[in-house]
């Protein structure tokens, strides 16, 4: 039985596909157009899930939607209704997109795609609720998830049982932890559903003290939070309800001054409401979850939900709630959805038993030696070629340990916004000028952005404070967790400026090669670790195919690109040359 | 003569369209609000309360 997942038109557009209670291929429609975040409808993504297993669309059982179109129609015209006539742009600007396209999903699948078959719409919350409890390893689970906003819910818990979504309470449009972050992220001058995790990661920079920073106290009073972890916005502070913007003027005022501008300079200001935002996030996180688990009664919890991607708040969850064991979807953002769909209808719906965990996120298009060698003899790339895997592990971990900056392209490509050891950038984490050579040679981002580091997870302990044993999160990179002090000098360039990094861990069975180079590293240099960056230039998706990795490495300072089992050097190819620097923009 | 045609089809087409939806907007938004008003029924739930132990609502 296939059934094929799709998620668009909001953000982060997508589509997976189910095998018999398998994820056999899911992708991002983004990685396929090359526009960061596409919302449009992924016909590429379907078209790379359908000829992953040779089928065609009359092959699928069901096709299943990620949301309820009608129901999130009724929320933004009560919107429109509550805050009229302060609404009327949005109205103009909104409501022609909703008549020729929203509402007709059923037509588009129906002409665009062909199929004949039955289409199902699930919920969003489900969808999420589907793409983390009916994927982890657990049969039974507290499952959470908080976004933005669906249809009308924005947070909501279930008890995960077998096959069994039972959803339990909920919180409703327009009181949001998401939109509360969106719009500080809106305030501070990053870009909305895109830069959350700038936010995030900028926070430390602040005081992270509640006595002692003032914007904690202030933003307080933006939001509600009851002792069971409920919560309200004070909607003067917004206007995301009736408005493009999302900050309204007594926003402003209450922070002390206007919105930042973008790309202007980062203030001390600017990291303490970074500080404060991060502070009330985990407050309201931190007391939803102690409720969760004393009304499920259960030790295992499941997250999906843009919030999911909290790393920095993840990685205290065991130690700050009774949970024992946390599993989380890679792609926990709206572009999991699809693969939550799936798993919903065939689980949920139909009531097949589950047995697949998912347990690495390489579902995406990958290229065989043949078609790559092909691509490199096409273009007249000159590059060398290793014999065996055990000289590509070993040549690798060399140049690493000379400091060069080396592109990883190796088998499908990740699912969910991390790269996780095949579309990455690998270089030296015992370099204290990495961070420098790599944000002006390479990625060309804000100066305040940390490295994460990669580690495999049977070393992971030795050189990061994780709970034991490491959460499976780990491997998709959603944990955060401190550094062990005497390595904070000897591994500089992962090190955060509150001892802290964003790791992924790595076992041998998800990744061979990858997890190879990372140790034979360890040998040269003494510890295995390696800085683990995305394969792109700022502000573009993540590399797919071998043309998308050749042009990015032609385009920055990368040394060396190491493409299945060819070797190009960059110094080789000076013809193909040019400068990302001035298209590297958010 | 037949781009500029079409520019100028486009660019009326899209006044309509506005003019369109600003009577939709004024006349069944703008009711509908006005209604919902005098009866005072709020469309979205947005209330504070000190009393209130708790925001969850039920999943119907």
């Amino acid at each position: 039985m296939y059934i094929l997942g799709i998620g668009c038109y909001y953000h982060d557009a997508s589509a997976a596909l189910l095998k018999d209670g398998v994820i056999v291929a899911a992708a991002e429609e983004e990685r396929f157009t090359r526009k960061k975040h596409d919302t449009s409808f992924p016909h590429n993504a379907i078209k790379f899930c359908l000829r992953s297993q040779k089928i065609r669309i009359d092959d699928l059982d069901y096709i299943g939607f990620y949301e309820k179109p009608f129901l999130k129609l009724e929320r933004i015209l009560s919107q429109h209704l509550e805050t009229f006539p302060k609404s009327y742009k949005t109205f103009l600007s909104s409501i022609p997109s909703w008549l020729n396209t929203k509402l007709r999903v059923m037509r588009t699948v129906r002409k665009k795609l062909k199929y004949k078959g039955d289409v199902l719409f699930v919920p969003h919350h489900f969808a999420h609720a589907g793409s983390t409890f009916l994927l982890s390893p657990f049969q039974k689970a507290a499952i959470v998830t908080v976004d933005g906003v669906g249809e009308w819910t924005t947070t909501a818990y279930s008890l995960g049982e077998g096959t069994k979504i039972h959803p339990m309470k909920e919180i409703q449009f327009p009181h949001s932890l998401g939109l509360l972050y969106s719009t500080i992220t809106a305030y501070l001058g990053f870009s909305v559903n895109n830069s959350e995790y700038k936010v995030m990661g900028l926070s430390p920079y602040g005081i992270m003290d509640r006595e002692k920073n003032l914007y904690y106290k202030k933003l307080r009073e933006v939001i509600d939070i009851k002792e069971d972890g409920s919560f309200r916005l004070d909607m003067s502070y917004f206007i995301f309800h009736h408005a493009d913007r999302m900050p309204s003027k007594k926003m402003c005022r209450l922070l002390g001054g206007p919105i930042r501008a973008r790309e202007g300079p980062v203030e001390s200001r600017h990291k303490d409401i970074a500080a404060a935002l991060q502070m009330i996030y985990e407050d309201a996180m931190t007391k939803l979850l102690h409720h969760v688990h004393k009304e499920t009664e259960c030790d295992n919890l499941v997250m999906a939900g843009g919030c999911a991607l909290n790393s920095v708040h993840n990685g205290k969850i065991l130690k700050s709630t009774p949970f024992k064991k946390i599993w989380i979807q890679p792609a926990a953002g709206d572009g999991g959805t699809s693969m939550g769909v799936t798993s919903y209808i065939y689980h949920t719906l139909l009531g097949k038993k589950r047995d697949f965990q998912l347990k690495d996120a390489y579902l995406g298009p990958a290229f065989s030696t043949k078609i790559i060698k092909a691509f490199l003899d096409k273009h007249k790339i000159k590059y060398s070629e290793f014999k065996d895997d055990n000289e590509l592990v070993k040549e690798t971990a060399k140049l690493l340990h000379e400091d060069n900056v080396i592109a990883w392209f190796q088998g499908g490509m990740e699912w969910g916004p991390r790269a996780l050891g095949s579309r990455s950038i690998l270089s030296n984490a015992c370099n204290p000028e990495m961070q420098d050579i790599l944000n002006l040679k390479v990625k060309h981002r804000e100066k305040f952005r940390p490295f994460a580091p990669v580690v495999c997870e049977d070393d992971a302990m030795t050189y990061f404070d994780c709970d034991y044993p490491v959460p499976e999160p780990t491997d998709f990179m959603l944990m955060v967790y401190p550094i062990r002090k005497e390595w904070h000098k000897k591994i500089p360039a992962v090190t955060h400026v509150d001892g802290s990094g964003r790791l992924q861990t790595i076992r041998r069975a998800q990744n061979h090669l990858y997890y190879d180079v990372i140790k034979e590293f360890g040998k040269l240099s003494g510890i295995p670790i390696l800085i683990n960056t995305s394969f792109n230039i700022r502000g573009e998706p993540i590399c797919c195919t071998p043309y998308d990795a050749y042009k990015c490495m032609m385009g920055t300072g990368i040394d060396y690109l190491i493409m299945d089992k060819f070797l190009i050097k960059r110094g080789d190819n000076k013809r193909d040359m040019w400068d990302s620097e001035k298209y590297a923009k958010d | 003569f037949k781009k500029g045609f079409a520019d100028f089809g486009h660019t009326i087409s899209a006044v309509v369209n506005s003019i369109l939806l600003t009577a939709v907007y004024l006349i069944g938004v703008g009711l509908t609000a006005l209604f919902a008003k005098l009866f005072k029924r709020h469309f979205l739930n947005m209330k504070l309360s000190e009393k209130r132990k708790s925001y969850w609502v039920k999943h119907e």
